[in-house]
């Protein structure tokens, strides 16, 4: 039997929030506007340095980013690895899309100054990992690491992983980060892909959506033993009962998500009847809203329909890896309080996309059982079940 | 974790000194090296020896197609699935995921997307930037359509892409699973690993006393990962099982391995745990073996502190000198070289190093290969960010 996993600790950083009661407000206090709504369309976290040590100065923004987030979450879930480092704990990242601007930083300078001439310290901060591995140092954090860059699964991904190594009693404990920071290039490609909305507001699942806003930032999440959290006397948000991992089928994206909801479903020991709260992960984005919708009707039939759902990114904006974490942090909240957040910017329904959406206001409806859906580029979905612990 | 076993049922590699399965077991054996000249691209040091690749039937043009990195990745994973016998167009291919493990990733596009270059091609471009644009080749190539995954952990990229598909299947989430990993050799990382002086001026000798650095590489690699009674029931050759494996982090610095291994120590002990294993029944350690000052002896120490005296009974090597150091293919590359020369009976030679140093005192093979009967073995990589990766194999 697999040991319980539960969510202790929330660590957000967007242009928006930089705290977990900042993440909660956002959602309590809006009235049905994007807080940028006719502002630019894409994002950026203006000061992301909380609590980082001299020691930690050669780091990228992408590794800021990430230590703060860690940081954040940790502190909410007042758990503080022990100072020698601790086997125990370890740490699961996932990137969409890396660290371009420490590559571009680093192409630049040898473009300029010749191949001879290249920073070495700017060179540590080109592979992914190495944001992780900042966070690993500064908090101590020996237990497994692994590092997903792999588009807007990531995130999932990289829960997904520490999840498993939680619940097959690996570790007591899993950090999971993701993060990923704005590139001019990769704003400009999204754009060239015409996947940005001409005014800046995302619109998930209403039929007036022309696109999403780009954003970035990260999240983090702390995922503990249920026993051991028990043990210390943490606050638990809710149990993350189980994970999925789909492939598109050949091509056909709604495919993977359902088959990775199924996936997550069934290793949490849930039917689509159970169900009670969906996170989905449209963006505004023409097709991904569509293929999302298709992807939760095959794998839970007419009850898709029916299950109240929201939208994060109607307020958080595409936040590219750390999509599903947000999600995922929002369920957890959800669990703990009752409170369903809302969906900014919907008004028109579209038949494409018949999800039960929450629009005007929180609503108070006490689910038992969320699902977060992330559907990929790379040809993959990724899912999560969360359920209410009972306190 | 338990669960279903898995097997390995074919191999696809290429590398410097090899482009096929049967090439690379025969050069292993030999001891050929890959190593030679750069040529291309200019790498602006006065040095500028690697393990280049020459991909069969390309003139060394790049234009406007899919990234070099794709290309290596999609020719290994061709080689896997014909090795395995897996039918084209077959269900069981069809069902099949894919774990892509990469440190640099599509290099060649993203050094051409960050100098400003017309929409058409910024289009192209960002298809092929993105690291999971290998993983979306490879599946379209062969018609994969089960769970896609791209992982990243600089020099243990593709032992962590094994190890994440090897759990895939364990859990019975997919019955097969292709896993691997891909770099090519790019002005970028030749630079940079040779500002951090981690670049040999002379021959990569790893464990030799008068290591002065490593030598880069490139490459690509993909294991077919089966579940055992699938691979049984279709009277697939059996290469070995993977029985564990395991990482942990150094929690120490963003490019130096902690000094006395303390995080490689953490992953073997992990993956031996996972693989129900003693340390006394592994017959061989492939190491990582780099050949830098700093990455070896560390290395050498978490060996000594996992294993204790059954070092003495304990062959250990680094292919890096034969085929150079191919940063996230090297876990895959190197776990499929000891895997065929377990299956022909001998450990490869660590090539170049003939002068032992204290402070490496295990027992290197170097010199020529070493007939022996390996049952079980270890291969372990180690990483930027203190990353480290254990995998366990055993012969069938």
């Amino acid at each position: 039997m697999p040991n319980q996993v539960v969510i202790t600790g929330v660590g957000p950083l967007n242009p928006h929030a930089n705290s977990r009661e900042a993440l909660w407000r956002l959602f309590h206090e809006h009235r049905g506007h994007h807080p940028d709504a006719g502002g630019v369309p894409a994002r950026r976290v203006t000061d992301p340095l909380h609590g980082v040590g001299a020691q930690f100065r050669q780091m990228d923004s992408l590794g800021r980013f990430v230590l703060t987030a860690v940081a954040l979450a940790l502190e909410d879930a007042r758990f503080e690895p022990a100072p020698a480092g601790d086997e125990g704990i370890g740490i699961a990242f996932g990137s969409g899309y890396g660290c371009l601007a420490a590559n571009a930083e680093y192409l630049d300078g040898i473009r300029q100054r010749g191949a001879r001439y290249g920073n070495p310290v700017v060179f540590q901060n080109t592979v992914p990992n190495a944001a992780a591995g900042y966070a690993s140092a500064a908090r101590g954090l020996r237990g497994p690491t692994a590092t997903f860059c792999s588009g807007s699964t990531a995130g999932l991904e990289a829960l997904d992983f520490a999840f498993l190594q939680v619940a097959d009693g690996r570790v007591p404990a899993m950090i999971v980060v993701s993060a990923d920071q704005l590139f001019p290039q990769l704003v400009a490609g999204f754009d060239a892909h015409g996947q940005l909305s001409p005014d800046g507001v995302p619109r998930p699942v209403d039929r007036r959506r022309n696109g999403t806003a780009l954003s970035e930032g990260a999240c983090a999440l702390v995922l503990e033993d249920l026993q051991v959290a028990r043990q210390r006397g943490a606050r638990i948000y809710a149990e993350l009962c189980g994970t999925g991992h789909g492939g598109d089928g050949g091509g056909d994206p709604s495919r993977g998500l359902a088959a990775a909801v199924d996936d997550a479903l069934s290793g949490a020991g849930v039917s689509a009847a159970e169900v009670e709260a969906v996170f989905s992960c449209a963006s505004g984005s023409r097709e991904v809203d569509r293929w999302e919708s298709r992807g939760l009707r095959e794998a839970l039939g007419a009850r898709a329909a029916q299950v109240p759902a929201t939208c994060p990114k109607s307020l958080l904006g595409e936040t590219l890896g750390s999509g599903g974490l947000f999600a995922a942090a929002l369920a957890a909240l959800t669990l703990a309080s009752g409170w369903m957040p809302p969906t900014a910017h919907y008004a028109e329904a579209d038949p494409e996309c018949p999800l039960n959406v929450q629009s005007d206001a929180a609503h108070r409806l006490d689910p038992e059982i969320a699902l977060v859906p992330a559907l990929g580029e790379g040809g993959s979905g990724l899912a999560a079940v969360l359920r209410r612990c009972a306190p | 974790m338990s669960g279903h076993r898995v097997v390995v049922t074919g191999i696809g590699v290429i590398t410097a000194n090899a482009n096929t399965t049967a090439e690379y077991a025969d050069a292993l054996r030999a001891g050929r090296s890959g190593i030679r000249g750069l040529t291309l691209f200019d790498p602006g040091f006065p040095f500028r020896q690697a393990g280049q690749v020459d991909v069969p039937g390309e003139d060394g043009s790049e234009g406007r197609r899919t990234d070099r990195v794709s290309r290596l990745a999609v020719i290994a994973a061709d080689q896997a699935v014909d090795d395995a016998g897996l039918e084209r167009g077959g269900e069981a291919l069809a069902r099949a995921g894919l774990c892509v493990g990469t440190s640099r990733g599509p290099a060649q596009s993203l050094e051409r997307l960050l100098v400003p270059c017309d929409g058409g091609a910024a289009l192209w471009l960002m298809r092929e930037v993105p690291f999971y644009s290998i993983a979306r080749n490879v599946a379209r190539h062969l018609g994969l359509s089960g769970p896609s995954s791209t992982v990243t952990m600089a020099c243990v990229s593709s032992s962590l892409a094994i190890g994440r598909a090897m759990d895939a299947i364990r859990r019975g989430r997919t019955r097969v699973m292709l896993a691997g990993g891909a770099d090519s050799l790019t002005t970028l990382s030749f630079s940079g690993f040779s500002v951090l002086r981690a670049m040999t001026r002379t021959t990569c000798r790893p464990f030799d006393r008068n290591r002065d650095g490593m030598v880069l590489g490139e490459g690509a690699g993909v294991l077919v990962l089966e579940e055992l009674e699938h691979a049984r029931a279709r009277g697939a050759r059996i290469y070995a099982e993977l029985l564990g494996w395991g990482t942990a982090g150094d929690a120490h610095h963003a490019t130096s391995p902690h000094p006395e291994g303390r995080g490689l120590a953490a992953a073997l002990t992990a993956a031996l745990r996972d693989a129900r294993t003693a340390p006394e029944a592994i017959d061989h350690a492939n190491l990582h073996g780099t050949g830098t000052p700093a990455n070896d002896p560390a290395e050498c120490h978490a060996v000594r502190r996992v294993f204790g005296e059954h070092c003495a009974r304990l062959p250990v090597n680094s292919l890096k000198p034969m085929i150079g150091h191919t940063l996230g293919a090297a876990g895959v590359l190197e776990l499929a070289g000891s895997l065929l020369a377990m299956m022909n009976g001998f450990i490869p030679p660590t090539i170049n190093s003939s002068e032992p140093d204290p402070r490496c005192d295990l027992d290197v093979v170097t010199g020529t290969a070493r007939d022996c009967r390996v049952r079980t073995l270890v291969s372990t990589k180690s990483a930027f960010g203190g990353a480290n990766v254990a995998i366990v194999a055993r012969a069938v």
